[in-house]
């Protein structure tokens, strides 16, 4: 059989597939619309792992927040350490004492800090 | 039409069932006619039916609404695919008796059985061009191939074809 023979055969195999292949469904779209429209279940407005994904989100930020908002723990270096009766030393860090001096007692009032 | 289409994509995301029932019906024919031609008159409506309730599952991932007809074709094609293996040992003569349709003639009947013995890809691609009229690019787009992809399944496709043709069989297309 000759290649012509052959692509005489490939077309007219496309027009009877043309005329096979292009016949409507034996369902009307209107009642296949219908039958699907029929079964399909309740949309969620999102995906599972989207919802999960949100509410890991939310937990963090509330654990940020919990941590950066805490009363700050007095730390070492803000400690007072009294040195003599009327001296009150606190340090703001490992490098940066403050100085209190205060009146003694039983003398006047509003004594120099 | 298209600003249509991605309209009701636009709205049946949203969750109205309405507009996707529209989608369904401008979409049914094209892709019952596709599943028939993957795999066969008796399985097809049930297939387009099963992949339009994916479909429906799905939609929230589509991000570009006017590509729903090749992304509702490529759901419909990977459910033709997946069946038409599960099935190949099947297919060839035992569909020629395809339930739900009669062939009209003698034609008909070989048809199917020339397309049941291509490879699955081919007969898509072979639908998509003679029946539906699809350029390459559209085909790719449906099929999830490249365009050249496409070229050649739809070389090989005919080569299967002209193969097959041979000889006893050139009478019936007489």
């Amino acid at each position: 059989m000759s290649g012509l023979d052959q692509e005489h055969n490939v077309e007219q195999f496309e027009a009877h597939l043309r005329r096979w292949g292009g016949r409507p469904p034996s369902l009307a779209p209107a009642h296949a619309a219908s039958r699907v429209v029929g079964q399909l279940p309740e949309r969620r407005g999102a995906t599972p792992w989207l919802r999960l994904a949100a509410v890991t989100a939310m937990l963090v930020l509330v654990a940020v927040t919990a941590w950066l908002g805490r009363p700050s723990r007095p730390s070492q270096a803000a400690m007072a350490t009294v040195g003599s009766d009327q001296v009150v030393q606190f340090w703001l860090d490992s490098q940066t004492p403050v100085y209190f001096v205060l009146p003694p007692f039983g003398g006047e009032s509003g004594g120099n800090t | 039409m298209s600003d249509a289409i991605a309209d009701l994509v636009v709205a049946a995301k949203g969750g109205d069932r309405r507009a996707f029932g529209s989608l369904v019906e401008l979409h049914w024919a094209m892709l019952v006619r596709l599943a028939r031609s993957v795999v066969g008159e008796a399985d097809a409506e049930d297939l387009a039916q099963e992949a339009l309730l994916v479909a429906w599952r799905k939609l929230g991932a589509l991000s570009d609404a006017s590509r729903f007809p090749s992304w509702v074709t490529r759901i419909v094609f990977r459910r033709s695919l997946r069946r038409a293996r599960r099935r190949r040992s099947e297919v060839s003569l035992e569909s020629l008796g395809n339930p739900g349709h009669t062939p009209d003639t003698e034609g008909d009947l070989y048809v199917w059985e020339v397309l049941s013995r291509l490879a699955p890809r081919q007969r898509a691609v072979l639908h998509l061009t003679v029946i539906e009229g699809m350029s390459d690019s559209e085909i790719g787009a449906s099929l999830g191939v490249s365009a050249s992809s496409v070229r050649v399944h739809r070389m090989r496709a005919r080569e299967q074809v002209g193969k097959l043709l041979k000889g006893e069989r050139t009478h019936v297309w007489a």
